[in-house]
């Protein structure tokens, strides 16, 4: 039931596959490249803070803060989860491939081309893009703002085209995989959270990004076509510099439409994998499946009508600030739906913390901290003292740093024996949580202190303001050190992964005991994913521990066992 | 493993779900378009600084055009008569044309795309709608071949002549 036969040179099976594995490792693979890029910025950006005046001019940490932000938000972890999404979905629901794996293939070359692009640009006149990974005009629309909007930015704005080119293409995949291709018996309440987590953040991704197409169309019209969309007369070094009447606010608005939702498209599915993680090492079903998948619906939806509580000092009318603000704050009703169901599914539970589990664990942990941050920021009240201080960037690299590399990390681990048929080493992976998540989690919990005190960021030499002075600046190179070990910790990872790629201890079909579907497909799966017979689908995701049945594990695909339902059905 | 491929109603039902998506992304482009449009309406009139260019009068003949290309493309889904696919995509490409015609005729009276915003906007849609047009009539193409995916290439077109008249409405309407 394949388009594709088999490959066989080596260019079709490794470079340019029609397969959805092999094209989710080499997203994973792409994105960890890029990862260790935008790492050098953040140490580039840290040691800057902590030891200022010494390393970069200022026109070069603003292009570095711009480039790590655009760097990690579209090119790493959104393409770890069209990585993981790639691998996942056809797999979790019993499918063969994507829908369209032609698609698939280009969506993934695409993304290559952008981020060679998007590297590209550090190298051209002026340096890469420097007016923050929001882009926002007027600074991001003319040289004689800022050397960074030349060339730089021109660049940033063709790579961005490209990547939101390929993430669509990789969206309309996903979605039509996920809708038509479930195998017989997989309905869809009966799909794992992971693949829910995936179609809600697609649906979000495919509405949300047109959008910002339009403003980044419109930017480009006001660089080089003369317009004025965005643009407005300034004043540089006392020189009137003309520029139109536009309105910068309006680019605010298309940008935060896309903004907002984006963060709900790479944290959903991180979140919603946690589930299946938590099952399989508590050997419980994840608690409360359905109400997960209508806090989960109630999150999108509500996540595209709240873009304006980034923009609550912008000048925007207060009473619209106020909509923001309330919408804002009702969406922890939904969320926190999710948090306590992801809090009672390890509630009481004998656990195994092997590495995916303390992974999912802390990332739980970083949701409650990052998302009772986020309370201070949706309230107009008090973000108007929080906002343009590290508050705002503790808060946001909690949510979607912290929370989608930790989640990511366990599913890597996770699904890691599925990909290559080897275990991940235990002891190194142990090694690699330990430095990773309590460095990681106290970096960006001390940026909150900092914010608290008013440091105020994007500033080159916080030392240069006296405001900032009692603004807990102490900590800011402890702070430093600490970003040091959660990056270097990565060298453990790295070498895990691709020594245990090679030369990992065989983990057989089921290294987990787990009930999903990719569990039944060999390891690694072969070229068509389940041999003759598709799986067929007889039970939810999460039989962990059935009542009645003398068995740790119904797995979905498993028949129903002999214990006759007369058991299960309450007696008269 | 026999590779006889996805089946033909999972097949169609891919088409269905695609075209779909990729019509909530056009709806939501020019959605955004049309809220910048607003935007810039209501802060220009506010400081009396709106002025509309008027239309060159090509536009009206380029609706018509438009239309009547539907109403072929129409005929040829129901009738499968290729000769009408052919009609529809020329009347496509002499839209394409009109689209050219108004752009010129729009410079020779001295709007350019940053003349106002008014100007801005409307160059900025109609580009942006001819290059969706562009796009279809390849799509369109491969319909004659391809008759499972006619259907869904004809009401794509249909589509992009509703595109039209909400960026008409834009312009004029709003």
């Amino acid at each position: 039931m394949l388009d594709h036969p088999a490959p066989k040179g080596f260019l079709s099976r490794y470079v340019f596959s029609l397969d959805h594995k092999v094209i989710g490792i080499q997203y994973i693979v792409g994105a960890i490249v890029m990862g260790l890029v935008a790492a050098y910025l953040a140490l580039l950006i840290r040691t800057q803070l902590a030891w200022s005046g010494a390393i970069q001019q200022p026109e070069d940490y603003l292009a570095i803060v711009t480039m790590h932000g655009t760097l990690m938000v579209f090119f790493v972890v959104s393409p770890l989860l069209s990585g993981l999404g790639n691998y996942l979905i056809p797999l979790h629901i019993g499918a063969r491939d994507m829908a369209y794996p032609l698609l698939n293939m280009l969506s993934f070359w695409i993304y290559v081309l952008a981020s060679v692009i998007m590297l590209a640009s550090f190298l051209m006149p002026g340096g890469a893009a420097a007016g923050g990974w929001t882009a926002y005009p007027p600074l991001s629309g003319s040289e004689s703002f800022l050397p960074g909007s030349g060339w730089g930015q021109t660049l940033w704005i063709l790579g961005m085209a490209l990547f939101i080119t390929s993430f669509t293409m990789g969206g309309l995949n996903f979605l039509t995989t996920i809708l038509n291709m479930r195998t017989k018996g997989m309905t869809l309440f009966r799909m794992p959270l992971t693949v829910w987590g995936f179609l809600v953040a697609t649906v979000l991704a495919l509405l949300a990004f047109p959008p910002l197409t339009a403003a980044a169309l419109m930017l480009l019209f006001d660089r080089h076509g003369g317009t004025s969309f965005f643009m407005v007369d300034a004043v540089i070094n006392d020189q009137l510099i003309a520029m139109g009447d536009g309105t910068p606010l309006l680019f605010q608005h298309l940008f935060w439409f896309l903004g907002h939702p984006e963060v709900y498209v790479i944290v959903l599915p991180c979140i919603c994998l946690l589930f299946e993680v938590l099952a399989a090492f508590t050997r419980r079903p994840a608690f409360g499946y359905r109400p997960s998948i209508y806090a989960l619906l109630c999150v999108g939806l509500l996540s595209m009508i709240v873009w304006g509580h980034h923009m609550f000092v912008t000048g925007m009318n207060p009473w619209v600030g106020k909509y923001f603000s309330i919408a804002t704050v009702i969406i922890t009703a939904p969320f926190a739906v999710i948090g306590v169901n992801l809090v009672a599914s390890v509630w009481r539970a004998r656990l195994r913390l092997a590495t995916p589990m303390l992974f999912a664990l802390a990332t739980i942990s970083a949701i409650g901290f990052g998302g009772v941050g986020g309370l201070f920021l949706g309230t107009m009240t008090s973000d108007i003292y929080f906002h343009d201080t590290y508050f705002v960037v503790g808060h946001f690299h909690l949510m979607i740093g912290t929370v989608t590399m930790l989640s990511i990390m366990a599913a890597i681990y996770f699904w890691f024996p599925k990909m290559f048929g080897k275990m991940m080493s235990e002891k190194l992976g142990k090694l690699h949580f330990w430095l990773t998540a309590p460095s990681m989690m106290a970096v960006f919990i001390l940026m909150h202190m900092q914010g608290l005190g008013g440091m105020v960021r994007r500033t080159y030499d916080t030392s240069v303001y006296t405001y900032n002075e009692g603004a807990n600046s102490s900590l800011t190179t402890p702070i430093t050190i600490l970003a040091m070990i959660a990056v270097g910790a990565q060298a453990i990872f790295l070498w895990n992964f691709f020594y245990s790629a090679f030369k990992g201890q065989p983990s057989g079909r089921n290294p987990w005991e787990a009930s999903t579907l990719e569990w039944e497909a060999p390891s690694p799966p072969p070229h068509g994913n389940f041999g003759d017979e598709l799986p067929i689908v007889h039970r939810g995701p999460y039989e962990y521990s059935p009542e009645g049945v003398d068995q740790d594990v119904l797995p979905q695909a498993a028949p129903d066992p002999d214990v006759a339902s007369t058991d299960t059905e309450i007696p008269e | 493993m026999s590779t006889t491929g996805i089946a033909a109603p999972v097949r169609a039902q891919n088409r269905r779900v695609l075209v779909a998506a990729l019509v909530a992304t056009v709806v939501m482009l020019f959605t955004a378009f049309a809220a910048a449009y607003l935007e810039h309406q209501g802060a220009a009139r506010a400081a009396n600084k709106w002025s509309p260019v008027a239309l060159p009068g090509v536009v009206w003949i380029n609706t018509a055009i438009l239309a009547f290309s539907s109403v072929l493309a129409e005929v040829f889904r129901q009738s499968r008569r290729r000769g009408l696919l052919w009609g529809a995509m020329g009347l496509g490409l002499v839209f394409l044309g009109g689209q050219v015609f108004a752009w010129l005729e729009l410079r020779r009276s001295g709007v350019y795309l940053p003349t106002n915003s008014y100007a801005s906007f409307f160059y900025i849609l109609t580009i942006v709608h001819a290059a969706h047009i562009a796009l279809a009539l390849v799509a369109l193409a491969t319909a004659a071949r391809r008759p499972r995916i006619a259907s869904l290439c004809v009401g794509f077109w249909h589509f992009l002549g509703v595109v039209w008249i909400y960026v008409l409405f834009i312009l004029k309407g709003l």
